[in-house]
Parts: C-alpha cells; sequence; structure tokens
C-alpha cells in the first residue's frame, strides 16, 4: 500500500536546492519537501524555482515532557517504590492482557526522543536484547546508529513501554519490537530538531512501524497559545499524517498545567495524536502539571491519561513523558489483538476503553485505558442513575443518593491500601460533573469528592441549551439542562440573572 | 438595627461552623472554566513578543582595550568597568523586526595607569593609585531585528542602539604612600574630587546587543570623547582619552509575568 506522499522527492528538484544553499538539513517524502539551511539571498533565488510551491522559515526547540520535580512523597520506602511499580501497569489491568498472551508480540513500536543510554548493557531490557528485538536505531541528530548516549529521557520512556525489573513488566508490551530514533538534542537548542522529528517518522514508517511514542512537546518559545490547533506547527502536520499511513503516534500532553501555558503543546495538538495526561498514582486524579485541553480551535484533548509518577529502569520518575509510553504499550497489546484494525479504529477504540468513557473533561480525558474493555466488551452504563433535586432558593441542582466512602485518609493511609485503590475493584469515589454547550464545548467542569448528605451541587449554568453531564462509579448519565430541571418539576430560571453563574 | 444585624450575622456563623462539624460536606477536587481559560488563546497585547513588552535592565561590562593607547591607559579590563541598571520598553513592528528606548542609570569606572600624560590632579608625582569615575543617567534608542519566528518569547535577536548619557557627576579618586615625617603622619593619601573642569557632561555611544532571550552580549563603543581641555590641567592640553569600547553582559528581568497568573478558577485543590 502508498500514497503519493511514500514517493521519493526528485533527485534533480534535491540536487538544485542541494546547489543553491549552504546545506541540505533534512529531506521529507510526506511533505514533499526540502529543509536547509540557506540565506536570505539564496531563498530568494530558490523562490524562482519552477518546482517550489512555498519557502516556509523554521524554528524549533523541543522540551522534554518529563518534570524533574520531586515525587511529592512524604516517604520514600521501598513499599512506595513497589507498589508504583505495581500499579503502573496494572492501573491498565495489565494482568488481564497478560493472562491471554497479549504483550506486544509482533508489534513495532518506534520511540523518539533525546537518546538511550544503558538501554544496551541495563538488565531490565536483557529481554528485550536478547531477542534482539529492537530492529533499528538511529540518531538524527548526529546521522549515526548508535542512539545508547546522551540523554537518558529515552531509557525511562522504553522502561515504561517494555522494561521488566526484578520481574515485575514496567510497561505492558515486554514482547514488542522496537525503532530507537534519537531526533532530539537534549543539551543545546538547535533549529533542525523539528526536522529530525518528522525524519524519524518517515524512517519509522519506512522501518513498518505500528506505533509511535513521541514524549515531546513544543510550546511557549515556539508558539502562541492560539496556534495550537494542529495545523500550524509541522510535526502535528505529520503527525495527522502518520495515522492516514497506518501508524499510531502517542504523545504526552505536556507538563504545562500548572505554567502560564497551561494547555497541551505541540504535537499533542494535532488531531490524530493520541495525547496523553497524567494522573497521580495516589488519587487517580489529575496530576497539577498535566496539560490541560481543549486545543485553541476546541478539539477535545487530551484523549487518555496513565500514571505519570513511574518507576523506570533508572529510578522513579515523574512527568506526561512516562503517561504517553504507558499507554503506547497498552496500545501495542491491542494492536496485537486486532491487527485488522486501522491506525484510526485502534484510536477510537483506545479512546472508548477510557474508565471514565462516555464522560470525558480536558483533564483526564476518557480516563485511563482499560484492558476488560478489549476481553469483554464491556458495556458502559449509561441510564441516569441519580437523584436530583433543584435547589430554588440557591439556584442550584444538588446530586443526591450516591455513597460516598466518607474515611479521610491519609497519604499513609492511601498508601497501605495502594494496590487495592488503583487497582480497584470498585470505581474511585469521585464525581465528575460537567456544563456541555450545545457546540460540543465543555464549558465548566468539576470533580468532587461527594459529601453525606449532598454529593455534588451543580450551579445553574445560565445556558438553557446546554447539557449537564455527571460520571460517578461508572454510572453516567447525560440531561439537557432545561430538561432536567423540568424534570425536576420547577420553573426555568430567568437567564439573565448574573448569580446563575458557576460559582468558583 | 445595628444590633439586630449583628446577631443575624453571629447566628449565620454559628449555623455555618456547626454544619462544618456535623456534616461532611462535598469537597471539590478540580474546577475549571473553560471559557476563562480559552479567553486567554488570544494572543496577548504584552509580551516578549508581544505589541509591547517592558523588562528591567542589570547589566555588567568591562572596558576592552583595542589599541596601545588604551592599553597604556588603564590598569586592567576587570577594574575598568560599567554596571547599569534601567528599564528597557520594545515595541514590535512585525515578527522580525521592533524597536523601543532604555532609560537607566550607568557607573563608570576607570583605573588609571599613572604616567605624566593621565596624572590627572596634578600633585607633582605620579600617583600610587588614581581612578575616576562617572554617575551617569541616559537614553537609548533602539532597532531590533529578531532571528526566527517564535512563540511569546524574545528569542534570538541583535540590536542596534544609540546611547546618550547625561554625566551627574564624576569623581576622581587618588590614593598615594606618603612620608609620614612631611605629612603629620599619615603614611596613606587619599584624595576624592569632585565636579572636575576637564570632563564633558554628555557622551554618546554606539551599542550592539545580541540576545538569547533574557541574556544579552553587548558591546558599547563611546563616540564621543570623555575629557574637555582645561586651563587648569596638563597645561591647557586635553588629556588623553580613556578606552572606547567594552564588553559585558545584560540580564533582562520582565517587569511582569507575560501571561496572566492561573486564575483562582483553575486551581487544583488538594
Amino acid at each position: 500500500m502508498y500514497d503519493p506522499t511514500d514517493f521519493p522527492l526528485r533527485q534533480d528538484y534535491l540536487n538544485t536546492v542541494t546547489s543553491s544553499c549552504d546545506s541540505i538539513c533534512g529531506v521529507s517524502r510526506w511533505f514533499n519537501a526540502i529543509a536547509c539551511s540557506a540565506s536570505e539571498q539564496q531563498i530568494k533565488h530558490m523562490e524562482r524555482f519552477g518546482f517550489v510551491k512555498s519557502i516556509q522559515k523554521m524554528r524549533s526547540t523541543p522540551v522534554s515532557a518529563s518534570n524533574e520535580k520531586s515525587i511529592a512523597l512524604e516517604e520514600d520506602t521501598l513499599d512506595v517504590h513497589e507498589s508504583i511499580l505495581y500499579a503502573q501497569t496494572e492501573r491498565m489491568q495489565y494482568s488481564l492482557l497478560k493472562e491471554k498472551g497479549y504483550t506486544g508480540k509482533g508489534v513495532r513500536v518506534a520511540i523518539f526522543d533525546a537518546g538511550f543510554p544503558e538501554v544496551n548493557t541495563n538488565d531490565c531490557f536483557s529481554h528485550i536484547m536478547q531477542h534482539k528485538r529492537i530492529v533499528a536505531t538511529y540518531d538524527f541528530v548526529r546521522n549515526k546508529e548508535n542512539v545508547y548516549r546522551a540523554s537518558n529521557h529515552g531509557t525511562h520512556v522504553l522502561s515504561c513501554i517494555a522494561g521488566i525489573k526484578e520481574d515485575v513488566p514496567m510497561g505492558c508490551a515486554t514482547d514488542a519490537e522496537f525503532l530507537l530514533a534519537r531526533s532530539e538534542n537534549a543539551f543545546i537548542e538547535i533549529r533542525e530538531e523539528e526536522d529530525n522529528w518528522i525524519e524519524s517518522l518517515e524512517w519509522a514508517d519506512k522501518m513498518g512501524a505500528d506505533i509511535v511514542n513521541s514524549s515531546l512537546g513544543y510550546t511557549v518559545q515556539f508558539y502562541f497559545r492560539d496556534e495550537m490547533n494542529g495545523q500550524v506547527s509541522i510535526i502535528s502536520r505529520a503527525a495527522n499524517l502518520a495515522l492516514s499511513k497506518g501508524i499510531l503516534v502517542v504523545n504526552s500532553a505536556g507538563n504545562e498545567g500548572d505554567e502560564s501555558w497551561e494547555i497541551i503543546g505541540s504535537p499533542a495538538d494535532a488531531d490524530s495524536v493520541l495525547t496523553i495526561g497524567g494522573i497521580e498514582p495516589w488519587t487517580g486524579m489529575h496530576t497539577g502539571f498535566s496539560s490541560y485541553g481543549p486545543t485553541s480551535d476546541l478539539r477535545m484533548k487530551p484523549n487518555l491519561s496513565a500514571f505519570s509518577f513511574v518507576v523506570t529502569a533508572l529510578g522513579r520518575n515523574t512527568g506526561t513523558s512516562f503517561s504517553s509510553p504507558l499507554v503506547a504499550g497498552f496500545a501495542a497489546c491491542i494492536r496485537q489483538m486486532h491487527p485488522e484494525w486501522t491506525a484510526k479504529q485502534l484510536f477510537d477504540e483506545l479512546q472508548k476503553s477510557g474508565d471514565l468513557h462516555p464522560y470525558f473533561d480536558y483533564a483526564h480525558g476518557f480516563g485511563v485505558p482499560q484492558a476488560s474493555y478489549f476481553l469483554n466488551a464491556d458495556d458502559k452504563k449509561t441510564s441516569p442513575a441519580f437523584r436530583m433535586e433543584w435547589d430554588k432558593e440557591k439556584n442550584v441542582v444538588k446530586v443526591l443518593d450516591v455513597k460516598p466512602t466518607t474515611d479521610s485518609t491519609t497519604f499513609k493511609d492511601i498508601h497501605s491500601q495502594w494496590y487495592r485503590n488503583f487497582c480497584y475493584d470498585e470505581p474511585l469515589d469521585y464525581l465528575y460533573w460537567q456544563i456541555v454547550q450545545p457546540d460540543g464545548l465543555i464549558k465548566y467542569y468539576e470533580v468532587v469528592q461527594p459529601g453525606d448528605d449532598v454529593a455534588a451541587v451543580i450551579h445553574n449554568s445560565n445556558c438553557p441549551q446546554c447539557t449537564v453531564r455527571i460520571y460517578y462509579k461508572g454510572k453516567f448519565t447525560e440531561i439537557p439542562w432545561a430538561q432536567l430541571i423540568k424534570q425536576l418539576s420547577i420553573k426555568q430560571p430567568d437567564e439573565s440573572n448574573e448569580n446563575l453563574e458557576p460559582k468558583n | 438595627m445595628r444590633v439586630r444585624k449583628r446577631f443575624k450575622l453571629a447566628i449565620t456563623v454559628f449555623t455555618l461552623l456547626t454544619m462544618q462539624l456535623v456534616t461532611n460536606a462535598q469537597k471539590t477536587l478540580l474546577r475549571k472554566d473553560v471559557l476563562k481559560q480559552n479567553e486567554r488563546n488570544e494572543k496577548p497585547d504584552f509580551g516578549p513578543n508581544g505589541n509591547w513588552y517592558l523588562t528591567n535592565v542589570m547589566g555588567f561590562s568591562l572596558t576592552l582595550p583595542i589599541n596601545e593607547s588604551d592599553s597604556l591607559g588603564i590598569r586592567n579590563s576587570a577594574s575598568s568597568n560599567q554596571l547599569y541598571y534601567g528599564v528597557r520598553y520594545k515595541g514590535k513592528i512585525n515578527e522580525y523586526f521592533s524597536a523601543g528606548f532604555d532609560m537607566f542609570y550607568m557607573r563608570q569606572g576607570f583605573r588609571i595607569k599613572q604616567d605624566s600624560a593621565r596624572n590627572l590632579l596634578s600633585l607633582g608625582y605620579e600617583n600610587n593609585k588614581q581612578r575616576i569615575a562617572f554617575h551617569n543617567i541616559g537614553v537609548s534608542v533602539f532597532a531590533r531585528i529578531n532571528f526566527d519566528k517564535r512563540g511569546n518569547y524574545l528569542g534570538k535577536y541583535i540590536d542596534f542602539a544609540g546611547e546618550l548619557h547625561y554625566v551627574v557627576g564624576e569623581r576622581l579618586f587618588t590614593k598615594n604612600n606618603v612620608d609620614p615625617a612631611l605629612h603629620n603622619g599619615a603614611s596613606m593619601i587619599r584624595t576624592n574630587a569632585s565636579k572636575l573642569d576637564y570632563t564633558r557632561n554628555i557622551q554618546q555611544y554606539g551599542v550592539v546587543r545580541f540576545g538569547w532571550s533574557h541574556v544579552v552580549l553587548s558591546a558599547r563603543y563611546r563616540i564621543s570623547d570623555l575629557f574637555n581641555a582645561s586651563q587648569n590641567i596638563n597645561a591647557g592640553m586635553k588629556l588623553p582619552e580613556l578606552p572606547r569600547l567594552s564588553i559585558g553582559l545584560e540580564i533582562l528581568v520582565p517587569s511582569q509575568s507575560s501571561y496572566e497568573d492561573v486564575p483562582e478558577d483553575f486551581e487544583e485543590i488538594e
């Protein structure tokens, strides 16, 4: 199968451009493009070539989506370490996959990162090295094959896809095959890295990659927030092309959630990229630093979530950089399970497997993917399951009749119940609610821990056309606000009343 | 009436407190107002790559002798330097061009090598140590060229600037070891002379700056002379000039965040 974007560039065009610029930085089949270093005069000269459709100035500097902040744990014990190690895969129901033999066998995963030192020597990867499952490597920064050097960010990432530590898997796809590409120079900022990323993607395509993991994000240094629409950044556009070529690109949401940038970066903004946000292991909630959606053109991002506090071959690490490979490994197992699916189908089904699905919010996406969805075709209950009450005086709808756990658990308490809490039989005791505009934009959302008498208080959205969506322990309710008010046998409040705005 | 209001308030507070004690109210863990979040997607007016930007500037530069005369004039580069602090306003013209101005205070110091020509304060012999300091207030205008497209970020750029300094004060310091027998028991004499009639009040500079975000490498060349001729020193002859070139480093500190702080609505509640 091929399409015109797979054709190589015409050699005579390439020769002409080569002779007209200082140096060639990269070549893209997909975009039928050449990246080169050229002076203004040379650019003007090249503009006159009949085969040149347009010239764009490039800019680039990647930022690894890892977070160097130390893990905010009260205790740094082996138990904590082990709990996270088990839970980072088990939160996605890894055991079910393993039991059925889905460990990514035969699936080829490409990883774009800043370097992979110790991958060839560390015991955590010996099962991969012994079976020669690193199919190819290439350092696009130095144009050499050796990638086992430079930043160890890629080593952490590979751990979260396929590493095994003391017989415990750190990722789901322990039997997958790998393509390791160094596209990023973590130590200096150079303009060619965006080209490297695209070259890596095309290389991965040529090498038969099924899934790409890229734990990179490009934000404030090179873009404005309004440019996060999947169309401005060239790597976002390339990532969009990848899906049509059968490659699922999994990318971290970024660590800007508590920074002024706050939203996802590029290429996580691309429509066809499976963008992964981060959750805390000990609460199951969105991690403060994980970047939020939506995109600037109001598309739903992130798509899914996974742990952003992980154990890797080199110790512990934090960041959505590691949420992404956890899901990439999971996706490899599902690809093994369903080789007949297109990449788009895989993308859609992974979204549906989220433990919050069909509920979605811009912090958690559809939640953490669950293997049971694929193994049991687990249908989610979608019937209304809450009793609600209209408090006319306070102009709010109260959600009643949920049975919260009222234990006031400290971190230590949670820690002792950790495994049980992460890999729960009972869903976590959080109630999610949101108000959705008619155009599909989630206008406002909250996550609450239900109280004794009232589970949640939903403030009047001052938007009769909006829909209220509530999710609690697998039960999902979606009801237009007007209908809700009618059902609760009350009058529609005056729209002009300013007090109806959600209160902060 | 007022007493009644207070009574009502007290009752309300009491009731709320009591309710808190007896019920486990819902606890909001995360709340987001997406409409407010999206408002911030608009390109900011203020910012490193906004329509305007204001930063504090702190700079330090070392005098760099570029010819033999310069080398004779000062003891060494490290001890002859410029320290300045000010504000820089930048207005954006387009993605690649911007312009702006600085206002600043600068202290210039030169440690002067001693010879007959530079023995500024004629004591009849060469001083052991002598330095001259200028306290200037200055303004500059600059044109900036950026090298690449970028987000709300200063990026890499080159500035071409012209500076005008007004000397608000100047001091000449000397230090000499002397014979205590001839100087009332003092073995050292320090002098501090001001209101010098042989220095110019106005100085002009040409400046080139290479910036990488908020770190800037600057080169400053004095176009005008430091000294006037004075009938009172050097037999009415103008003093030799001190080195004109200095090279240094500037740090820019934003006057305010280019993006608004994350509003309270966005807080994640522990």
